[in-house]
């Protein structure tokens, strides 16, 4: 029914249709699409562009023969894994070097991080200096750090070995990038010292999340200096320790810079890890299928021990403090 | 309104059929009736208004130093042919991976400046050039411009891609192996006379007494070149002439006197170079010859002094032609071979201006000027070094320019390129003693039986 009621008015306008009242719908709804999956394509896509389907592709290349570039490639099955799991010596290197560098890294970062943060805590006189040089490292480029080690490497006239002579420790002078007993472990010093100091970092913003009150009921306890250290900041760091040690482990098992920049590999694969020996095999001797087959491996294993630790942490996984 | 009326896809479903997207597409590049074009399909007209994009590896060929040692390449091709140039140098060792990662996908340079030892898998991107080449120069332009140890080479390659009628590359400068430089001074000092070194066990007792005296007889490094070069030469002392027939599927590097090659090249870096020659950086290792801080010098011996006589270094430049001498290794045969030739992308855009530059580096005037200002010899006949009476011009330059007309020496290349990364892998493994020369041996027969005999027989 028409109102009386002049045109102007709100009310008589709205009620002149008798209809119910239809919203328009947004294209989105109208084309039934969850516009959060919407706002989220871009990212899936470029995911499944750059990680899926690289990774896809890797899978699928592993059951391969092939050299990486020509057109013919021969199906071979599971073969690439066989000949790599039980006729590789090259690979068993590689893992062996790979648990040699996340043990150690990985303990030595621990220890010396969480050390060195501990103090750097402390009310010390210069301890923006002390804090400054320690993060130093961690700010420059992995080249430069490999090329300027590899020349304190040197066997003539290195650093390294010129300062063992000069504090008359000749046994300890050694050919530091060319002796397959030692290489790794000059190459794996090289990694410990450029990462300390964002473990160190790491480990000051955890041990300053830490309440103060906490150290004053402490002393009051009774506990001081060593003993707050032991019972107070270790466990209460030891969800940001966890993290690291999972950050670290993955770090380990993929590895390639350093090595590539300082001994390649060698002498003859002693130094060499699974990442440097994916790129050897297909990049420089193009056994492309081979190489994906290790790479495959190498995902794998990486996913395996993440699973594993996570399972391990149980959530309790935190950064800092 | 309900969940039923709207239907929207659910998370799963659409991780789902995404990745499924991606699974199917790359199976579908298994597909005979696959739809993804063939890398022959990439190719395009030639455009000449674009830059020609220069890769290599820092040689001769790919720089244009004037006497002083600065590099005049990008000016003097402009100036000469019209050509902008943009050069991308790698070093020699990262060279492989990089043409790997571009050429299949139909991307990388105009022009390749190749280096033989990693080329083996890359020859099937380079264009042919015959077509090229007559019409520039006529039907007969390979014998008339070239030398024939350079055309042997050129054939060689042809018939490794299996296109025995094509070219693809032309060749630049020329090289010698088994020369090293000596201080004469110290020579002198000892009484070592390189012309009464008749033999290989000459040339070892000239580096212990170099020793004896407390000096380091000779300077080495642990590059991938160098190490391929030592086994090209000392094979030739160890088993002379075999290095061709083990090549062709005659005899086998497992072959006791092959295998001794590996143990030759163990005795010289670990008795007579300097301690950790075996990991030492090339540059190093030539600057500690530089400085006197030994007698002789081997790295990159396949250029014995190509690049030094015009280098940057003052004082460098002076000892060559006043300080230094050479002398080929006794017994090394002293194989002559193109150290640097240029070669055509077949995905080139810009093949016409590619081919100016071709010509200017191997036949033009790049040519002639390395060589008036390097002494350094090409494959090209007319391109004529201007010697300077140095020692290196009586002891090399002949023997060189001999080789170059009397050809034969290609065979001591190593042809497949899985070959020789077994080889620079397993050297130092018996340098540092965690492999025997036999079992060296045995894993270079095995890359190439694996992966090179079929093609490198044939």
């Amino acid at each position: 029914m028409l109102s009386d009621k002049t045109p102007d008015s709100p009310i008589v306008y709205l009620s002149v249709s008798s209809a119910p009242p239809t919203v328009k719908k947004s294209f989105w709804k109208r084309h039934k699409i969850n516009s959060g999956l919407a706002f989220v394509l871009p990212a899936v896509l470029m995911y499944l562009l750059f990680v899926a389907w690289p990774i896809i592709s890797t899978v699928q290349t592993s059951f391969f023969d092939w050299d990486g570039i020509s057109i013919e490639r021969e199906f071979v099955g599971f073969q690439n894994y066989i000949d790599l799991l039980t006729n590789d010596r090259t690979f068993r290197l590689s893992i062996r070097n790979n648990l040699l560098w996340a043990g150690l890294s990985i303990t030595s970062l621990a220890v010396f991080g969480f050390l060195i943060a501990y103090m750097l805590n402390q009310r010390l006189r210069f301890r923006n200096i002390y804090r400054t040089l320690i993060f130093l490292p961690a700010t420059a480029s992995l080249v430069v750090i490999g090329y300027t080690w590899e020349f304190m490497y040197r066997t003539d006239g290195g650093i390294v070995n010129e300062i063992f002579k000069f504090l008359g420790m000749e046994s300890a002078i050694r050919i530091w990038l060319a002796d397959a007993n030692v290489t790794i472990f000059a190459v794996i010093v090289v990694g410990i010292w450029s990462s300390l100091g964002v473990w160190v970092v790491i480990y000051l913003a955890a041990l300053q999340g830490i309440p103060q009150d906490l150290y004053d009921s402490a002393a009051v306890d009774g506990a001081t200096g060593f003993k707050q250290m032991v019972y107070l900041a270790i466990p209460l760091t030891m969800p940001t320790t966890r993290a690291l040690l999972i950050l670290g482990m993955i770090g380990s098992i993929n590895q390639f810079g350093l090595i590539f920049l300082m001994s390649r590999g060698g002498p003859y694969h002693a130094s060499e890890v699974m990442a440097y020996q994916i790129y050897e095999l297909a990049f420089r001797t193009n056994h492309a299928g081979y190489a994906s087959a290790l790479s495959v491996l190498l995902l794998l294993l990486s996913a395996g021990v993440t699973v594993a630790q996570l399972r391990l942490i149980k959530g309790n996984f935190r950064m800092f403090g | 309104m309900s969940s039923k009326q709207t239907k929207n896809l659910s998370r799963r479903q659409f991780f789902g059929v995404a990745a499924g997207a991606a699974a199917g597409t790359q199976l579908a590049r298994l597909s005979p009736l696959s739809v993804f074009p063939s890398r022959s399909k990439l190719s395009a007209p030639a455009r000449q208004d674009t830059p020609v994009t220069l890769w290599g590896w820092p040689t001769q060929i790919t720089r244009s130093l004037d006497t002083e040692g600065t590099d005049l390449l990008i000016p003097r091709v402009l100036e000469d042919t019209g050509v902008q140039l943009e050069v991308s140098l790698v070093d020699q060792a990262d060279l492989a991976p990089r043409l790997r990662a571009a050429l299949p996908s139909g991307t990388g340079p105009d022009v390749l400046a190749t280096d033989f030892d990693v080329m083996g898998p890359y020859w099937q991107f380079m264009a042919p050039l015959n077509e090229f080449a007559e019409a520039e120069w006529g039907p007969n332009w390979k014998t008339e411009l070239f030398s024939p140890t350079a055309v042997q080479e050129m054939d060689l390659v042809s018939q490794i891609v299996g296109r025995p009628d094509e070219v693809f590359y032309l060749p630049g400068n020329m090289q010698l192996l088994g020369w090293p430089y000596y201080w004469i001074e110290d020579f002198e000092t000892h009484d070592i006379d390189v012309a009464a070194m008749t033999t290989f066990d000459d040339f070892i007792a000239a580096c212990q007494k170099l020793k004896d005296a407390g000096l380091v007889a000779m300077r080495g490094s642990g590059h991938p070149a160098e190490l391929a070069d030592w086994f090209k030469v000392l094979v030739e002392v160890a088993a002379p002439g075999k290095m061709a027939d083990v090549q062709r599927g005659i005899g086998s590097f497992t072959d006791p006197d092959m295998a001794e090659t590996f143990n030759l090249i163990a005795m010289m870096y670990n008795e007579y170079m300097q301690e950790g020659a075996i990991a030492e950086d090339a540059g190093v290792s030539f600057n500690g010859f530089f400085a006197h801080e030994s007698s002789m010098v081997y790295t990159f011996a396949g250029t014995p002094y190509f690049g030094f006589l015009n280098g940057d270094n003052e004082q460098v430049r002076e000892d060559m032609r006043n300080s230094f001498g050479t002398f080929q290794i006794p017994g090394a045969a002293g194989l002559a071979s193109t150290d640097g030739g240029m070669a055509m992308i077949e995905a080139s855009q810009n093949k016409a201006a590619a081919w100016e530059f071709i010509k200017w580096a191997t036949v033009g005037n790049g040519a002639a000027y390395t060589a008036r200002d390097t002494s350094s010899p090409y494959g090209a006949v007319a391109i004529t070094p201007a010697l300077t009476g140095t020692d290196f011009d009586t002891n090399l330059a002949g023997p060189l320019f001999d080789a170059l007309q009397s050809g034969n020496n290609v065979f001591r290349r190593v042809l497949c390129a899985d070959v020789y990364s077994a080889i620079t892998t397993t050297i130092p493994g018996v340098v540092t003693g965690q492999i025997s020369a036999a079992d060296a041996a045995a894993e270079v027969q095995e890359a190439f039986e694996r992966n090179c005999e079929q093609w490198v027989t044939s």
